[in-house]
């Protein structure tokens, strides 16, 4: 059971992988810089998978769930301000439309369905099972933790290179 | 809504603290990456209620 809730931990850390890399997408293809509140969103994000990389590591606990859910608040938070933002009709929406809804939008659902995927992987917890700390990562694992983290290191980077880390001139 | 260039430094700061969490995760050194996850929400929390109260208003 343990190594099943490993491997949707997984799934979680690859769905927030690749709707970070999609929000690159937008960034380098519609040529269009994320605001604070989207990068504030972001974050909720990588904590998320952050929390599920916890559970991978050191096997899976019900504190590291907690944090998951901190995360979400926090991302959720930050999403629902922004909607709201631009909520009234006729109000111009920030960015472009994907499928009809706004960026935000869309971390909204997400953040709301990683609270439903914790809660669901809460379900299957059995505080019984054996802990299975520092065993050795099997490959799905492996490249969930890999592909987070090379995500998460390239927002730092394209952060930063936006305004650089001296003072910023532009 | 436009980042301020103080915003960009910090966003790029709470990057390097994720990724900080991450690698210590990876080192497997729980309590640090926990320590450091919590520090991040929180400077992130900072960040969001600078935006909804300095940067644009709240009309509550």
């Amino acid at each position: 059971m343990d190594a099943l809730q490993k491997n949707l931990n997984a799934l979680i850390i690859f769905i927030i992988t690749g709707v970070l890399i999609g929000a690159y997408g937008v960034q380098i293809i519609e040529h269009e810089q994320p605001c604070p509140l989207c990068m504030l969103q972001r974050l909720g994000m990588m904590g998320v998978a952050t929390s599920c990389l916890l559970n991978l590591q050191f096997g899976v606990r019900p504190s590291h769930y907690a944090l998951g859910l901190l995360s979400c608040l926090m991302g959720g938070f930050v999403a629902l301000r922004q909607i709201s933002l631009h909520v009234c009709p006729g109000f111009p929406t920030f960015g472009l439309p994907v499928l009809g809804l706004s960026l935000y939008t869309w971390s909204f659902f997400i953040f709301v369905c990683s609270v439903l995927a914790i809660a669901f992987l809460l379900f299957l917890y059995n505080p019984k099972q054996p802990l299975e700390e520092n065993k050795p990562l099997n490959l799905w694992c492996r490249t969930a933790f890999i592909a987070i983290t090379l995500i998460t290191a390239a927002n730092i980077i394209t952060t930063a290179w936006q305004c650089g880390w001296g003072p910023c001139e532009g | 809504m436009e980042l301020t260039e103080e915003d960009k430094h910090m966003m790029a700061g709470l990057f390097l603290i994720f990724t900080l969490a991450m690698i210590s995760i990876y080192a497997k050194k729980r309590e640090l990456a926990i320590s450091i996850l919590v520090l991040a929400l929180l400077l992130s929390l900072m960040m969001f209620y600078y935006h909804a109260t300095d940067i644009l208003e709240i009309n509550w």
